[in-house]
């Protein structure tokens, strides 16, 4: 199985779609707070760099684990080149893990890095600030990789299934779509909150910083955002992800150990 | 004997209502050139999936090495080399590339062993130059040089010279006849070009419409195909005497109807006639059969 994921490493470090992710996210993310910033470049500092790009740091993560996933388990079926791995005398289980390994891996490595980079950059220059507590949302960060492999496994199946890389992109996309349409619109209706169980992740829970009030810090009045995260959230996140991880992976590896190869 | 490398037994593959593969049984051992021989559509393709664990069969067990269980099937796969239909390859990377990437998933420590396989092919200098932009014959020469990567004791190769010219129809056949005659690599091949089955192989299987009609090896299918005269007289036995003694034929066999089949002195028909009646022995049937592997397997299955 490592040299499956050695070799699928190999050939991510190789593929322009890997770059071009890197590059239209760190723009995405660091260009239009730049911009808003209107040259005073003072105020942003790494908590207001959160608050402005916190919902569109769960649509990169989002296209992330959708492109990474979906490219490294089923690119290679397009081609057939997947199949060369059974022929080279590895196991169905190997394949199947080996890939699921390699997309969580990078999928991990690339939201963190995306995540935190631009963070981290504005954290040095402007400092944290004063409206969030930054312990509290390093802890949310690190809460993260359990949506973030939830939807590794969801996109996983979904690419093991279509066996193919470019149409489990964009079903893939619409069933995250609709599932967070759906969600928003039930939650409307019944005045529930319901985000965990239905929607492709709930990474938007954890990066919900809509709670806030006003205080009073260094002499100015400054909002200051609610960023514990209580138990419940925690375990609903572990546990959901977790399950839902286990269901997908589950029900993958079985449609393919027992499918025939083209 | 040699021993049993691949041991097939009552191997079926049902797809929906048909059966693409019927009740076949067939053993390869060490050192054979097996040659699989069927139209488009018989079977050869799916047999040679199952073998590669790409297809499940629907019956039948699979043998490697003497072992059918999946680790076992997998371990045995890991010492044999497969290159089903098109070979596959990434579109967008170099042949180097390519065959980089088989190295480390197939996990071979030698880094040389790129170049050396990419020299053996002939794709040494494409450099840069992506698969995409590859011709056929690059393509197939391409799908060898993966298959000779991990120094395969077995190779299972299905159509490896379409695309080639005749250039390179030769320097395949030659290296795989090296490398069966040197390395001892094991080899099963299928091809539609059975003038270049007939120069490489060592055992036929025939198949047609899923079934394995017949496996000869080359000597039974040389004699089958060889030339030779067909005699009936009115007094057999004597006829045998008469071409042993009075012309020394020693190339002839005794049908189980007691004709006779006569291999050499082709072109002293009026010869051998005229020695059997000078010694009361009258020809009724003197008949030219003159076969080959393509007029043999057109026999087979019946002009299909």
């Amino acid at each position: 199985m490592w040299n499956i994921i050695k070799a699928q490493n190999y050939q991510m470090k190789k593929d322009i779609m890997v770059v071009l992710l890197a590059i239209c996210g760190l723009v995405l993310l660091i260009v239009p707070n730049v911009l808003d910033s209107s040259g005073d470049m003072d105020g942003l500092t790494g908590s207001v760099y959160l608050l402005q790009t916190s919902e569109l740091l769960l649509l990169i993560f989002s296209i992330i684990c959708l492109l990474l996933t979906c490219r490294i388990c089923g690119w290679d079926y397009m081609d057939k080149t997947i199949n060369y791995e059974i022929l080279s005398g590895h196991s169905r289980k190997e394949v199947y893990w080996g890939r699921i390994v390699t997309s969580g891996i990078w999928s991990v490595v690339f939201c963190y890095v995306l995540g935190l980079l631009p963070l981290f950059i504005f954290t040095i220059v402007n400092g944290w600030g004063v409206n969030m507590n930054m312990g509290n949302v390093m802890f949310r960060y690190a809460l993260m990789i359990f949506p973030i492999l939830r939807m590794v496994c969801e996109f996983a199946l979904l690419t093991f299934l279509l066996r193919n890389c470019y149409g489990a992109m964009v079903i893939g996309w619409t069933l995250f779509a609709l599932s967070m349409i759906g969600v928003m619109f039930v939650e409307e209706l019944t005045d529930t909150e319901w985000k965990l169980q239905l929607a492709y992740t709930n990474m938007s829970m954890l990066f919900d910083f809509s709670h806030g009030r006003l205080g009073y810090v260094g002499g100015e009045d400054v909002m200051i955002y609610e960023t514990a995260v209580d138990l419940q959230t925690v375990l609903g996140t572990i546990g959901v992800s977790l399950l839902v991880s286990a269901v997908c992976l589950a029900l993958g590896y079985l449609y393919y150990k027992k499918s025939d190869q083209r | 004997m040699e021993e049993v490398i691949i041991d097939v037994r009552y191997l079926e593959k049902q797809y929906m209502k048909q059966k693409a593969v019927k009740n076949a049984s067939f053993q390869i051992r060490k050192g054979m050139i097996c040659g699989l021989i069927g139209p488009n559509g018989a079977g050869k393709t799916t047999i040679m999936k199952m073998l590669g664990g790409l297809v499940l069969p629907t019956e039948g067990r699979i043998f490697m090495y003497g072992d059918s269980t999946e680790k076992g099937l997998a371990q045995a796969r890991s010492r044999m080399s497969f290159m089903i239909e098109t070979p596959y390859a990434k579109e967008k990377m170099s042949a180097r590339e390519n065959l980089e990437k088989q190295r480390i998933q197939k996990g071979i420590p030698d880094k040389k062993r790129v170049d050396e396989v990419l020299e053996i092919v002939g794709l040494s200098d494409t450099g840069k130059k992506q698969v995409k932009n590859f011709s056929l014959g690059m393509r197939q020469r391409l799908g060898i040089a993966n298959a000779l990567l991990a120094k395969p004791e077995v190779m299972v190769m299905d159509e490896p010279i379409n695309g080639l010219d005749p250039e390179g129809i030769v320097e395949i056949r030659e290296l795989l006849l090296r490398l069966n005659r040197e390395e001892h690599i094991t080899i099963i091949i299928s091809s539609h070009i059975l003038t270049e089955l007939s120069l490489l192989c060592s055992d036929y299987i025939f198949i047609h419409h899923g079934e394995l009609m017949q496996t000869l090896s080359v000597d039974e299918l040389h004699k089958i195909c060889k030339q030779y005269y067909h005699i009936h007289t009115d007094n057999d036995t004597m006829a045998v005497a008469v071409l042993q003694e009075k012309l020394g034929v020693a190339e002839f066999d005794v049908e189980e109807d007691g004709s006779i089949r006569l291999y050499e002195r082709l072109e002293d028909m009026r010869l051998v006639s005229k020695t059997l009646y000078d010694h009361g022995v009258i020809p009724l049937e003197l008949n030219l059969h003159e076969a080959n592997l393509e007029q043999y397997y057109m026999d087979m299955v019946g002009g299909e």
